[in-house]
């Protein structure tokens, strides 16, 4: 009768001590992914911050300003070069024959 | 009372207090149940509103037009602040923020004390790492425009209540807008969240990304020139269109006055205005191209057709019409190059009032393009016929008596260098969702077919030659490439007569004129100075951001043409 009792009491304990841990553990893995979740919320709202940047760096204004602090030249006029293959692809408008010129 | 009677006694009192407890147990889990379950759960449940990130506008390489950035807000709890002067002095120092100046501003009893707003990133990180509790940190989403005034009057900008006021962003606020979602969460005694007892995760839908047909280079190009140009003129506004006439795409538009909509609070609406559409002028000479193009499809005249232009002179309804040049006789191509009023209003006069009206309004004109709706679109003014005296036969088709948006004249002009067919205008290319996925795409939409492609093709012949050394506006040409295009020098109609200061100089072209790829209209409003003819003031900048554009476009110069250079590689 003891046996049995100290069985159904052992039982009953595991039970209840597996169910705590498993409910432990389920309330961990919760807070961890909440939390990761919240990482991953911040890069994204980083990336948009970053892509947010790189847009007004890279918006004309921006350029022309940089290209007049840095005392460059502006491209102006470029001589257009056309090449008589047929169909090829038009040709880099940048290229400039006077060797004059340092490349850029 | 013996024992059994004070049994009894307790028992029954005994019964009797746990009927009232029952009672109160039903009342509370049965009767009350929802009331009840709503306190417990409004106790340590919170709604959490999940606001949408607002979709961006991009141009046609998808280059950033408009964005939403999170902006951090800090201010402070005064109340129960340990050690004020210390805290104050580190915040100062993290928000490089002059000591004194927080100190100053310190008041024991404020709740919400103001300390700095759009805080970096790393300042945020800092401040919390303080772990000073009374800190308070709100973040805001602003609407953010990279390229500051570059097409402002297009994108358009936000209201108070974040909702597109104009523009694109009015236009398409349903897709830009986004889904708030909602978050419900269970607190601890602390106030933290246990995640674990989420109860409803409803995550929000972001706003649709929004794609232009705008191109920011030729953007910038025109902009730039329309600076010049106001820097020239000092003109009371100036407008450029850019327009690809095989479908209607509209690839830059720029207006002055402008206004930048990352500072709009000191704009006037003035500024504000998209006078593209929503202002209208009489056309001028520009108009000429399409009334000789009815003459032309009605078969009423061909390009070699002679017209007698009076020799400057043409008494017609008790009114005179002159030419700026005594003409004589010329033929119709020559009237068109030469922009002669008195040979367009004869060529009319042939065609007649009744087969020119439908031609005009199938050329868009008294019509709105719908392009940004409910944002003032102007139809124009198109009288209907019996409204029309006996001159207007000869002063409509050179562009009086008649007024246009500066978009409905490109919109006729596009019609005309894509063989005859008119193509709804429009601005946005397509929308995608927030994952890149395409979820819709505007085609081109062809309204109807005005003109024979023959007729267009003869019309492109003789505005060639308006770009010739023997046309009126010689300033347009553009070296390597054959420019088809139109004057217009209109005089402002002011107090009930035609002003003989007040003018609107325009040019209408596109190139290449065999294979057109871009068609641009040029129209500067009451340009100061000497110099106020459409060949003067608009044509030459025409050429100068034309030259830019073909660049843009990867276009290909013809052979042999002076002022390019060719060579085999």
């Amino acid at each position: 009768m003891v046996l049995k009792c100290v069985v159904i009491i052992g039982f009953c304990l595991a039970l209840g001590l597996s169910y705590i841990m498993y409910k432990n553990q389920a309330m961990k893995l919760a807070d961890e992914s909440a939390q990761q979740k919240r990482e991953l919320e911040k890069l994204l709202k980083r990336n948009e911050q970053l892509r947010l940047n790189i847009a007004w760096l890279t918006s004309p204004q921006e350029l022309q300003r940089k290209v007049a602090a840095n005392g460059l030249v502006p491209v102006g006029e470029m001589l257009v070069v056309r090449r008589d293959l047929g169909t090829g692809a038009s040709l880099a408008r940048t290229y400039s024959p006077n060797l004059e010129r340092p490349p850029r | 009372m013996n024992h059994r009677q004070r049994a009894l006694y307790v028992i029954v009192f005994l019964a009797f207090g746990f009927t009232l407890v029952s009672l109160r147990l039903v009342q509370i889990m049965l009767v009350d149940h929802e009331k009840y379950q709503d306190l417990a759960i409004n106790n340590h449940l919170r709604r959490i509103e999940l606001p949408p990130h607002r979709g961006a506008i991009v141009d046609s390489a998808f280059n950033t037009l408009a964005q939403t950035r999170i902006i951090n807000d800090i201010y402070l709890d005064c109340q129960d602040l340990k050690d004020p002067e210390e805290t104050l002095k580190q915040i100062a120092s993290i928000l490089e923020l002059p000591a004194d100046q927080l100190a100053k501003s310190y008041n024991p009893e404020a709740r919400y004390l103001p300390l700095r707003k759009d805080v970096e990133e790393k300042m945020v990180v800092a401040l919390r790492e303080l772990k000073v509790r009374n800190l308070i940190f709100k973040e805001t989403s602003v609407r953010s425009y990279p390229n500051g005034a570059h097409a402002s009057h297009l994108i358009g900008f936000l209201g108070d209540d974040n909702r597109g006021a104009s523009g694109i962003e009015k236009q398409m606020n349903s897709y830009l807008r986004g889904i708030p979602g909602e978050l419900w969460i269970e607190k601890d005694r602390k106030g933290k969240e246990i995640a674990a007892y989420r109860r409803k995760d409803l995550q929000p839908v972001d706003g649709m990304q929004v794609a232009l047909t705008i191109d920011l280079s030729i953007q910038h190009i025109i902009e730039d020139q329309l600076d010049k140009l106001v820097q020239k003129y000092q003109p009371a506004g100036a407008f450029v269109i850019v327009m690809r006439p095989r479908t209607g795409e509209i690839l830059a538009m720029a207006n002055r006055p402008t206004f930048d909509p990352n500072e709009r609070r000191g704009a006037k609406p003035e500024q504000m205005r998209n006078r593209c559409i929503t202002d209208t002028f009489e056309p001028g000479s520009t108009f000429k191209a399409v009334s000789i193009a009815a003459a032309i499809n009605e078969g009423v005249v061909t390009l070699g057709t002679p017209i007698f232009c009076e020799n400057g002179e043409f008494y017609y309804g008790g009114f005179t019409l002159h030419d700026h040049e005594r003409y004589g006789m010329m033929t119709v191509r020559e009237v068109i190059a030469k922009s002669s009023n008195i040979g367009t209003g004869k060529i009319a006069l042939m065609l007649g009032q009744e087969k020119l009206f439908p031609y005009l309004q199938a050329f868009g004109f008294g019509r709105v393009t719908g392009i940004l709706s409910r944002q003032g679109e102007s139809a124009g003014i198109l009288r209907p016929l019996s409204q029309w005296s006996k001159v207007s036969i000869t002063r409509v088709p050179m562009g009086q008596g008649v007024a246009a948006t500066p978009l409905q004249m490109i919109s006729a002009m596009s019609a005309v260098a894509n063989g005859g067919a008119l193509m709804t205008p429009r601005i946005v290319k397509q929308v995608n969702d927030s994952e890149g996925r395409v979820v819709e795409i505007y085609s081109p939409r062809m309204v109807r077919q005005v003109i024979a492609p023959s007729t267009a093709r003869m019309m492109t012949q003789s505005l060639e030659d308006v770009v010739s050394d023997q046309g009126t506006a010689q300033a347009a040409s553009v070296p390597g490439f054959t420019v088809a295009g139109k004057t217009g020098t209109a005089q402002k109609f002011v107090n009930g007569e035609y002003s003989k200061e007040k003018y609107v100089a325009s040019f209408i072209g596109y190139l290449p004129a065999e294979n057109p790829q871009f068609v641009m209209l040029v129209m500067v409003d009451e340009p100061k100075g000497k110099q106020y003819y459409g060949g003067q003031v608009a044509a030459p900048a025409f050429a100068e951001m034309s030259k830019k554009i073909v660049q843009c476009l990867n276009l290909e110069p013809k052979k042999e043409t002076a002022g390019v250079t060719q060579a085999k590689l």
